[in-house]
């Protein structure tokens, strides 16, 4: 435990969501940050603060084809609304893509 | 579209008819140059324009598309659309006007968002200039693969994008040539091949395309023969892109001033053989 708390990587990976949702905004958070992780070559891990920005890892004008990606990923969740063609933009931060995840989810969590 | 300042004012209008309700959160309205099937950004442009034989004018030139999302993942998109482009040049003068509905499918090839984008569209088109109207049917396919390249921690890129398509314009009326006396109906068919190519570097972007058309039948009095359009653009906007913050305010309009020379020609898009370099201020979303 002790090399756990000394390690910022393994801090970053315990999600500390409060409330009723809070195993399933972890979930959502893990699925979202995986599909992201893969389409900036791990450029974007579940470690990303909230303020890195998708353009820094993926050429912009496929910034459009997430949601595709995305919405292939949460296709099992019952009641997951997709995602639009325009939605996510090529100025979308890490947490607004999450934010817009929980909201297609139809979940409310603590934060981003 | 005679009046510039028309163009200008549907630039201003265009904010509030992109708000998005609850009810139609699958539908998009946006303003762009063209309702291409690129998916690249072109914004409408009103501007002024210096031909090679030195004379000025003006030109107009935009697109509204209304786009609905359907299918599995929201993969496919319906785009009904319509689209001017007025070209006061006198040697070529231009007024066009085409309708379209629009459909496109997009397939995720892998998770590094290599996609493959089939398009196809059938529409209407009237040049008023030549009393003329038309229908055409295109197909086409874009790869968002190979090659680009990114520098992290900015936006500084680039990257290329091919395209390939195949088309049929019928033209149902048209007016007589001046000299021949022939009308200008028929179909014009063929294939289309087009390399667009874009790189962003701070506030600077820099645009580039190339396409040649070979036409496998074409309209009464033409000549079968391949057609090229290449064109050049260098873009300056005045503010920085929208790099950070939440998407609430992520979104805004950039204003930029655009140079940009064109040479050649294009029958499908009724673009007449001409070069000219145009200085336009462009609004982009």
């Amino acid at each position: 435990m002790k090399k756990t708390k000394s390690s910022p990587k393994a801090a970053a990976v315990t999600h500390l969501f409060e409330g009723e949702t809070a195993d399933a905004c972890s979930e959502i958070r893990k699925t979202v940050d995986g599909v992201l992780r893969q389409a900036s070559d791990g450029g974007i891990s579940s470690a990303t603060d909230n303020d890195a920005l998708l353009t820094l890892y993926i050429i912009p004008d496929k910034v459009q084809f997430l949601y595709i990606a995305l919405n292939q990923a949460f296709a099992h969740r019952t009641g997951f609304t997709p995602f639009g063609s325009s939605e996510i933009k090529k100025s979308s931060t890490v947490g607004a893509v999450r934010d817009g995840a929980y909201k297609h989810c139809g979940v409310k969590c603590s934060h981003t | 579209m005679r009046n510039p300042m028309l163009a200008m004012l549907l630039l201003v209008v265009v904010p509030a008819a992109h708000a998005q309700s609850s009810i139609l959160d699958s539908f998009t309205l946006r303003l762009a140059k063209t309702p291409d099937l690129k998916d690249t950004e072109k914004p409408a442009t009103v501007g002024f324009q210096r031909n090679d034989g030195g004379k000025n004018e003006y030109i107009t030139q935009g697109a509204f598309k209304l786009d609905f999302d359907f299918g599995a993942a929201n993969a496919t998109t319906f785009s009904p659309n319509i689209s001017w482009n007025h070209n006061t040049l006198a040697s070529t003068p231009t007024n066009n006007w085409s309708v379209a509905l629009g459909l496109k499918h997009r397939i995720v090839a892998n998770e590094k968002l290599d996609t493959w984008v089939f398009s196809g569209s059938l529409g209407g088109q009237e040049d008023t200039t030549k009393s003329s109207t038309s229908t055409v049917a295109k197909a086409s396919l874009n790869w968002f693969g190979w090659p680009e390249w990114k520098r992290a921690g900015s936006l500084d890129y680039w990257a290329i994008r091919p395209t390939l398509t195949v088309f049929s314009k019928h033209v149902s009326n048209a007016a007589p040539d001046k000299v021949t006396g022939i009308v200008p109906t028929g179909t014009l068919a063929g294939g289309l091949i087009a390399l667009d190519a874009q790189a962003q570097l701070g506030r600077w972007t820099f645009s580039a395309s190339t396409q040649a058309l070979r036409p496998t039948s074409v309209v009464n009095g033409d000549t079968k023969r391949t057609h090229h359009l290449h064109s050049a653009s260098i873009t300056y906007q005045f503010v920085d892109s929208p790099t950070t913050g939440t998407a609430a305010k992520a979104s805004q309009w950039i204003p930029g001033i655009t140079l940009m020379r064109q040479v050649g020609d294009d029958p499908l898009n009724t673009i007449p053989k001409a070069g000219f370099t145009q200085l336009a201020f462009s609004l982009r979303y």
